[in-house]
């Protein structure tokens, strides 16, 4: 009687240990991407672009009413310039009339200075190791129609922000209807057989295909072959493929959950079998397939091999699907770069909460359709 | 209850084709167009398999044949990886991945249905709603956060206790393996777990049974496919785990490891981490990686659909 | 019955949005475009006021290709170059030294980027090496080591496995963790053949091997028994460089040659197929305004 109650004990405590350790582990890696990430966490690191941007802009100076250059206010310009830790000037007021708002770049595009904005030269004068004062003279007494040549100061995660995105939008794109209907196709129209056999195992097998392979594919068909380059075409088209098996799997499932007696009573009521799937079973089916869809969107987010093969490292905004204007970084693959290039573990651990951030809000939200959806299901 | 909906199915359509014969014939045209659509879809899995299948073993296996072939015998038995002297050999590779998988499998199958078993049977509703979220957090955490957090946390403790001079190890890569493969191994395992009868526990706690002793002794065995098909899964993932395992695993151009304190080079980081500036014969190699790599995950595939379609037919 | 409406409008309402936001985006770029056109003109005339820039009127696309560790100069003189030229859009893709300079010889791109000066193989294929800049391999180790200085001899010894521990070079007795670069990388030729590391037997298995500068400097930084090698541009405090016999691992040691780890920054393309704005970028990168980033991220100047 004693040693079975020690090996249910052993056992018992065996249980709780290994339920602890996987709690713990989770806390352990958050602490550390809060403890490393979080201190490079602020409104810039949100807003701005990654790289910063040089730009050569034209601004027509205002009557000057007040020479008084002291505390770096210029009034022929409206604003106030002061010395950064790096001794380098910058602008921290813009007054609301001031004329550098209206400034142009040499393509006589407009081009608004900002509040932040670096001045690296005015005219002829190159701004270095210099002091607010001589600074705020040179502004001040420039040309009539002044030339300056402006730092906007990157280190922002901006362009993989909206990157990801496109990347999002695009796979789902191409998968989610390809991948409904699919599901579709599985459930309500394909009989038993050789065909259903193959096609089964056909999604079974991608779905334990490595996402490193799916790279090399990509790489190989879409960035070279094909000649997309690194861009978020290819890689939004080497995801879709990645994705295809959750969708038409979530899909399924839910198509699975709703009763036979629903499509029998469209059927019977002379509705046609496209007209039964459209009107009944589709709408039916959509809280499975806005879970498909955001379970397909976490994994976008979290992919990293996959897109640095196809997708490459570049942090831009594109402009375009394919070729150079279309290279992209996703959050993730930034994430990695940051590693590899810079060893900054600590940018790169601001990046990972922003992930962990959008990974709970997705998670919270297929929870809820889910539980919602559950809960209507059991009502009737 | 498939073939119970196909006849009703077939009976609709019979009783309105007696209903309406003229529209019938244009909605019949429809329908088809619609379900070859609907079948064309469908096909996208198949014809995505087998392109990849052809692309990457089509480009894996050029240095294979023709002239100035490389032995495949070399290249799968060897133990250096020196591109820049044109020697490709990944025995030492398939040998770090495999060790890595094991370990990953020893220390996360247990740990992880433990922990399953810990969620299903034994834990209180209200903590079961703190722990199941947890879970899924570490399921979706992506592997690059991962590799930080081996880079930042695991090497480093690695270290202390090794004695090599440095954490990079075959030990580091288990441990960052087994936390990644136990979300899949806790959430299958607790699915099997509750799929088992209540019948099954009732008849084990009747016959004098302790909750334990009916834990491992009735509910576990019963619920084994599934935990068998969970293993298989994580070592699927194990294998074929990449950007964090490359950031951790040392890298070394040759040397089978002999201790889990020496470095590896999984198959899968030998692939990213070249293949980005890789060219010409390098690149096929690199290729050729990744047919190796394939034809263990096909085999782990192959094995999972197995699994589950002898637990379906029961 | 409600929500499912709600959820199918949503459903609804995000597809929509995914495709209009792709509609529109093309149509923005075909606006840019446009503006782009009809502002020819006016950039000529901007072009030419401006007295930076001698490369009047210039537009086009340059594509660079090739090696990494020119990324962080290259970007910033690019982003220079564009400001000045508006007009002129400069595209680098970092693949490599060797890739860069296959695709110069190809002619796929405008300018190849190489860190290393071009083996014969390639300049007998008619191209033209132009260097812009020069750089240090700095060897670093753990701040805590006593080791100050290594010889190119004793470096070799220790990449290729035959001195395995400190003591050998006069320091503690502990095991050498010796950390490397992937096989693609420019950084890695340059250092490699900078040593003769060929001739002393190649690269140790016991070597780790990483990815990117940062993931040595990280390494080396973590490990109190390793060393490393890295761009002078990452060494910073958590690693320290050593003297290479002797010479201090700097620019001015560097560029007169005295440092004897050091390769030069260049273009590679050739003459007869160069167009003119990437003349004009070529150009560019030796002015002292652009040269001023060379030094910027620790590289040395060309004069």
């Amino acid at each position: 009687m004693d040693s079975r109650k020690m090996k249910d004990g052993i056992l018992q405590g065996l249980i709780y240990f290994s339920t602890a350790f996987t709690v713990l582990v989770l806390v352990v890696i958050l602490g550390f991407v809060l403890y490393k990430g979080l201190p490079g966490i602020n409104l810039n690191f949100l807003t701005r672009m990654w790289d910063s941007k040089t730009t050569f802009v034209k601004v027509v100076k205002e009557e000057s009413v007040d020479n008084n250059t002291k505390d770096g206010y210029i009034s022929s310009l409206g604003i106030t310039i002061d010395l950064d830790e790096k001794n380098k000037v910058y602008i921290t007021e813009i007054e609301s009339e001031s004329p550098v708002k209206e400034a142009v770049n040499l393509k006589n595009d407009s081009y608004p200075i900002k509040k932040g904005d670096i001045i690296t030269k005015a005219d002829t004068t190159i701004f270095e190791n210099i002091t607010i004062e001589e600074a705020a003279t040179a502004l001040e007494n420039g040309n009539e129609t002044m030339k300056l040549k402006v730092v906007r100061p990157g280190g922002g995660i901006i362009p993989m922000l909206v990157s990801t995105i496109y990347i999002i939008l695009l796979s789902l794109l191409i998968s989610a209807p390809i991948g409904i209907l699919a599901a579709i196709y599985l459930n309500e129209y394909a009989k038993a057989g050789r065909l259903l056999n193959i096609i089964r195992f056909a999604i079974q097998n991608l779905a334990g295909i490595p996402s490193i392979i799916y790279g090399l594919f990509g790489m190989l068909v879409f960035v070279q072959m094909l000649q997309m380059q690194y861009s978020i075409l290819a890689g939004a088209l080497t995801l879709s493929i990645i994705l295809l098996p959750t969708i038409i799997s979530t899909t399924e499932e839910a198509l699975k959950a709703i009763p036979a007696t629903y499509r029998q009573s469209s059927l019977g009521l002379g509705a046609t079998k496209l007209q039964t799937n459209y009107k009944v079973v589709l709408p039916n089916a959509l809280p499975g397939i806005l879970v498909a869809i955001i379970l397909s969107i976490g994994r976008i987010v979290g992919e990293s091999a996959a897109l640095l093969l196809t997708a490459g490292t570049v942090a831009q905004i594109p402009t375009a699907f394919t070729g150079n204007e279309a290279a992209a970084a996703t959050l993730t693959t930034k994430l990695y770069w940051l590693i590899k290039e810079s060893g900054d573990l600590s940018g790169a651990s601001s990046i990972a909460i922003v992930l962990l951030v959008l990974i709970i809000v997705l998670n919270i939200i297929s929870k809820t359709i889910t539980k919602h959806f559950l809960a209507k299901q059991g009502n009737k | 209850m498939e073939n119970n909906k196909n006849v009703i199915d077939k009976q609709a359509h019979t009783d309105m084709a007696e209903v309406r014969m003229k529209p019938n014939r244009v909605r019949d045209i429809v329908e088809k167009i619609i379900e070859t659509i609907f079948l064309l879809c469908a096909m996208a899995s198949v014809i995505s398999v087998i392109a990849i299948i052809a692309f990457v073993f089509w480009k894996g296996l050029t240095p294979f044949l023709g002239d100035n072939s490389y032995s495949f015998g070399a290249f799968i038995t060897g133990t250096k990886w020196d591109p820049g002297n044109d020697i490709f050999g990944i025995f030492y590779m398939i040998v770090g991945s495999v060790f890595a998988t094991i370990g990953a499998i020893i220390f996360g199958v247990p740990i992880g249905i433990l922990t399953a078993v810990y969620i299903a049977e034994i834990a209180p509703k209200g903590l079961v709603k703190t722990i199941k979220p947890a879970i899924e957090l570490l399921a979706g955490i992506p592997s690059v956060i991962y590799g930080a957090f081996g880079v930042g946390v695991i090497v480093p403790l690695v270290n202390k206790i090794s004695p090599r001079p440095q954490g990079e190890s075959l030990l580091a890569v288990i441990c960052v393996l087994t936390v990644m493969i136990l979300p899949t191994i806790i959430n299958l395992t607790e699915a099997s777990i509750k799929a088992v009868p209540k019948s099954y526990r009732e008849a084990s706690l009747g016959l004098g049974a302790s909750k334990t002793q009916t834990i491992f002794q009735a509910v576990l065995p019963a619920a084994k496919s599934g935990i068998l098909s969970a293993t298989v899964l994580g070592i699927g993932r194990a294998i074929g785990e990449t950007m964090a395992v490359m950031m951790i695993a040392g890298n070394p151009i040759g040397g089978i490891p002999s201790s889990i304190f020496d470095k590896i080079r999984p198959l899968t980081s030998n692939i990213s981490m070249e293949m980005g500036y890789a060219s010409g014969r390098h690149q096929e190699m690199l290729f050729a990686t990744g047919v190796v790599l394939f034809i263990f995950i096909m085999v782990v595939n192959i094995t999972l659909i197995k699994i589950t379609n002898k637990a379906g037919e029961k | 019955m409600k929500l499912k409406k709600l959820l199918a409008f949503g459903l609804i309402a995000t597809m929509t949005l995914a495709f209009t936001a792709c509609g529109s985006k093309g149509n923005d770029t075909a606006a840019d475009e446009e503006t782009k056109t009809e502002e020819q003109g006016n950039t000529t005339e901007e072009a030419s006021e401006d007295t930076n820039s001698d490369s009047e009127g210039l537009s086009g696309t340059v594509v660079i290709t090739g090696s990494t560790s020119v990324e962080k100069i290259l970007l910033d003189m690019i982003d220079e170059f564009q400001a000045i030229n508006p007009d002129v859009k400069i595209n680098y893709t970092g693949t490599g030294s060797s890739a860069g300079i296959q695709d110069a010889i190809d002619g796929v791109n405008s300018l190849g980027a190489s860190s290393r000066e071009l083996k014969e193989e390639e300049t007998s294929q008619g191209l033209t090496a132009d260097a812009f800049a020069y750089d240090g391999i700095a060897v670093v180790v753990h701040p805590s080591n006593e080791i100050a200085d290594i010889s190119l001899e004793d470096l070799a010894k220790i990449y290729s496995g035959q001195i395995t521990n400190w003591k050998d070079l006069g320091g503690k007795d502990s095991e050498i963790v010796v950390v490397s670069r992937e096989g693609a990388s420019g950084t890695r030729g340059a250092f490699e053949e900078l040593i003769k590391l060929e001739d002393a037997g190649g690269l140790s298995e016991g070597a780790t091997v990483v990815e990117g500068n940062g993931n040595v400097q990280t390494g080396v930084a973590g490990n109190e028994n390793s060393i490393g090698y890295v761009s002078f541009s990452f060494i910073d405090e958590t690693v320290k460089a050593l003297t290479v016999g002797g010479v201090e691992a700097n620019a001015e040691n560097a560029k007169a040659g005295d440092y004897k780890l050091s390769r030069p920054f260049l273009f590679a393309y050739k003459a007869e197929s160069l167009t003119p704005e990437a003349k004009a970028f070529v150009e560019f990168t030796k002015t002292d305004d652009a040269q001023a980033y060379v030094e910027a991220h620790g590289g040395i100047k060309i004069n």
